[in-house]
């Protein structure tokens, strides 16, 4: 097994490798995601208090959780960038980062979309948006010290020890948030994604987040792949591809 | 302090690569006690960057470095064998030169009385200075602060870079003193250097970047 | 490997007494920003008192971050970080120090601009010795955590405003809860809930950030 994961921290051999899973990620993105959307969208219940706008929980849900899944990934790739000092290692981290921000960036925007006709404005300072906003900071702090490195490997460092630094605090910020939260706004718990939600609606969701999540690992091979391209680019097997395709 | 056995520094199949550039490959060395490796080579090759590796700041790309048989990679008494001197001399610009010298030689873990550590200021030819900002002193004058902390510092690995940048002529030669005693007191040195340095030819060993 | 650390602390006290001038600057700073509040809001009692606590702290963190610059920028340019690594005591006991003194002469001096902050923005009596409190526990966390920033970022472009970007999310913690505690306070609730996390938060900074420097440091010595 070890074997294997050490085989895999080559460029080469993990580009070849990814290649391999692409389409199938691509189809099965595709596959559940429109089965989610459909029966989210169209086959599920009317809710009882939200009428159609909660709909967009089925996008502002699953991007929410990736969001701190991709925080988690980062975090740990940085983690084996720094002990084992692996390029692959160091590439999931950069890239991770600015596909984390994203996902935080879409639970962020469906979040507000979809307080205008809950609660009347777009903005609330709840414990849920709050610390969103706050993990879209994070990310953007990691992406800044980044791109601020001429050297992308001392960069990726940089990088990996920041966004450790930022795991272990994402607890504490998310904890003090919340406890703020309740000072300020004692009723206000209004995102709730417990499972006290009807199957007929938990279902779609369920497959909305095995959706993302798949989504996720395909676009970050992609982008994994065209970064390897790029670094690696004065490389015989690089340049055999390129002449080749 | 210095030990009286012979210690080996060794360098296999040294490969550096800053960014996407190649700065180095194949490098191979070996010095022992006694010894001194001057590196060569034209500007961009590489000889800071294989000093700061060999310092244990930095990781080579590929290749091993081993001090008396044991890897320096988290090799900690390693690190507490050696002198540096790199393009910056290492002191404080706001501290005065004797100042400078005993908290220096405090971090290194000797406690030294003030006499002694003033007498080897003198030698330095700075004893005039002693009191004086290092901040007001000339880039030859500070380069001569950070030779006297070698000297306090009495570590076996000396690894300068540039040591001889801005210094006077006559001072050159004081300091070729100093380093040749350091290697007949069985210390190491590597050294980057522009001007060729005069040392017993039989210690010295060299090895150019540039190929 | 406490002779070392206080030899760290006497060495970086002196030389920043040497450049005596600018250690004013972070109060200074303080006071002046302080003082916007009242300019660009109101004057009134009633209201400042309830915005001093976040005032006091959303202050104490931007000029945190003006005086974090100072702790390895020097260091960095004069090659002494690599003799931090080099040195006969273990890197992490000397850059606790080189935070300590960094505090004594940024956080610290805080301790003493309080009454006046108390006075300027209306805080009434009961919650100052709050204010103390919480001055005392939370600025050394500030200079644990800059730290991190500072490392990470000493030497590129962008300087200020980049360490801002990484460090301030991380500040939040801290932030709630201080300022939590000196609003409980003038409301005459218990805040003894908040003074224990950031206590808390204090010895998770003090046992953690040392080594996350040092391992900043090394990245940024690469």
């Amino acid at each position: 097994m070890w074997a294997w994961f050490h085989k895999l921290s080559s460029p080469k051999y993990y580009y070849e490798w990814s290649g391999k899973w692409l389409p199938w990620l691509g189809g099965l993105t595709i596959l559940l995601s429109a089965i989610g959307l459909y029966w989210g969208l169209v086959v599920a219940p009317t809710d009882y208090q939200q009428g159609e706008s909660y709909r967009i929980i089925f996008i502002h849900v699953p991007a929410a959780w990736m969001s701190m899944f991709v925080y988690m990934v980062m975090a740990s790739a940085g983690f084996v960038a720094l002990v084992w000092k692996t390029k692959i290692s160091e590439i999931v981290v950069s890239e991770c980062a600015v596909i984390g921000a994203v996902f935080t960036a879409i639970a962020l925007v469906t979040g507000m979309l979809w307080g205008k006709p809950t609660w009347g404005t777009y903005w609330t300072w709840d414990a849920r948006l709050t610390s969103e906003l706050i993990l879209l900071f994070l990310y953007f702090g990691v992406i800044a010290i980044y791109s601020s490195i001429e050297d992308k490997r001392v960069a990726a460092k940089a990088a990996s020890m920041l966004s450790i630094v930022g795991v272990i605090n994402i607890p504490i910020i998310h904890y003090s948030v919340t406890w703020w939260n309740s000072l300020h706004q004692p009723n206000m718990e209004i995102i709730s994604d417990k499972p006290s939600m009807d199957p007929s609606m938990l279902y779609p969701l369920l497959i909305m987040a095995m959706a993302f999540k798949v989504y996720f690992v395909w676009v970050l091979f992609m982008r994994i792949r065209n970064e390897i391209i790029s670094r690696e680019r004065a490389t015989k097997w690089v340049k055999e591809l390129v002449t080749a395709s | 302090m210095r030990t009286k056995e012979v210690s080996v520094l060794k360098a296999h199949d040294l490969k550096c690569v800053k960014g996407s550039t190649e700065l180095f490959s194949n490098v191979h060395f070996e010095v022992q006690s006694g010894e001194a490796l001057v590196v060569e080579g034209s500007n961009g090759s590489g000889k800071t960057s294989l000093l700061r590796i060999l310092c244990g700041f930095n990781y080579p790309a590929e290749g091993e470095i081993s001090w008396n048989g044991t890897s320096i990679d988290g090799h900690e008494s390693y690190q507490q064998q050696i002198s540096f001197i790199g393009h910056a001399s290492g002191v404080k610009l706001d501290l005065t030169v004797l100042e400078n010298l005993i908290f220096a030689q405090r971090l290194v873990g000797s406690d030294r009385k003030e006499e002694e550590i003033k007498e080897i200021i003198r030698k330095v030819g700075l004893f005039k200075q002693r009191n004086i900002l290092t901040r007001k002193l000339s880039a030859g004058q500070k380069r001569r602060v950070a030779l006297a902390r070698l000297q306090l510092e009495e570590r076996q690995l000396w690894i300068l870079d540039e040591p001889l940048t801005a210094l006077d002529r006559d001072f050159v030669t004081e300091f070729e003193i100093v380093l040749k005693k350091h290697l007949e007191q069985k210390g190491m040195l590597i050294v980057t250097t522009h001007r060729e340095l005069v040392l017993p030819a039989a210690q010295m060993k060299r090895i150019n970047l540039s190929n | 490997m406490l002779s070392a650390l206080l030899t760290i602390i006497r060495r970086d006290l002196l030389v920043a007494f040497r450049r005596r001038a600018e250690l004013m600057n972070p109060i200074l700073f303080y006071v002046i920003v302080v003082t916007l509040f009242p300019l660009g809001v109101s004057p009134d009692q009633e209201f400042l008192s309830q915005l001093a606590p976040g005032v006091v702290w959303v202050t104490a963190l931007l000029a945190a971050l003006i005086s974090m610059e100072s702790i390895f920028r020097q260091d960095f340019d004069d090659g002494s970080v690599e003799q931090l690594f080099l040195s006969q005591h273990p890197p992490t006991i000397l850059i606790l120090g080189k935070v300590i003194a960094h505090w004594l002469i940024t956080g610290l001096p805080m301790l003493v601009i309080v009454p006046l902050m108390a006075l300027l923005l209306y805080i009434p009596q009961q919650a100052i010795p709050t204010l103390f409190i919480t001055v005392l526990i939370g600025t050394p966390i500030l200079s644990l955590i800059g730290a991190i920033g500072v490392a990470l970022t000493a030497g590129l472009r962008g300087g200020g405003v980049l360490l801002g970007l990484l460090v301030l999310p991380l500040y939040i913690p801290v932030l709630i809860f201080a300022s939590g505690a000196v609003s409980a306070a003038i409301e005459g609730l218990p805040y003894s809930g908040h003074v224990a996390m950031l206590g808390a938060g204090l010895i998770l900074a003090l046992i953690l950030s040392p080594l996350a420097i040092s391992a900043s440091l090394k990245i940024s010595m690469s």
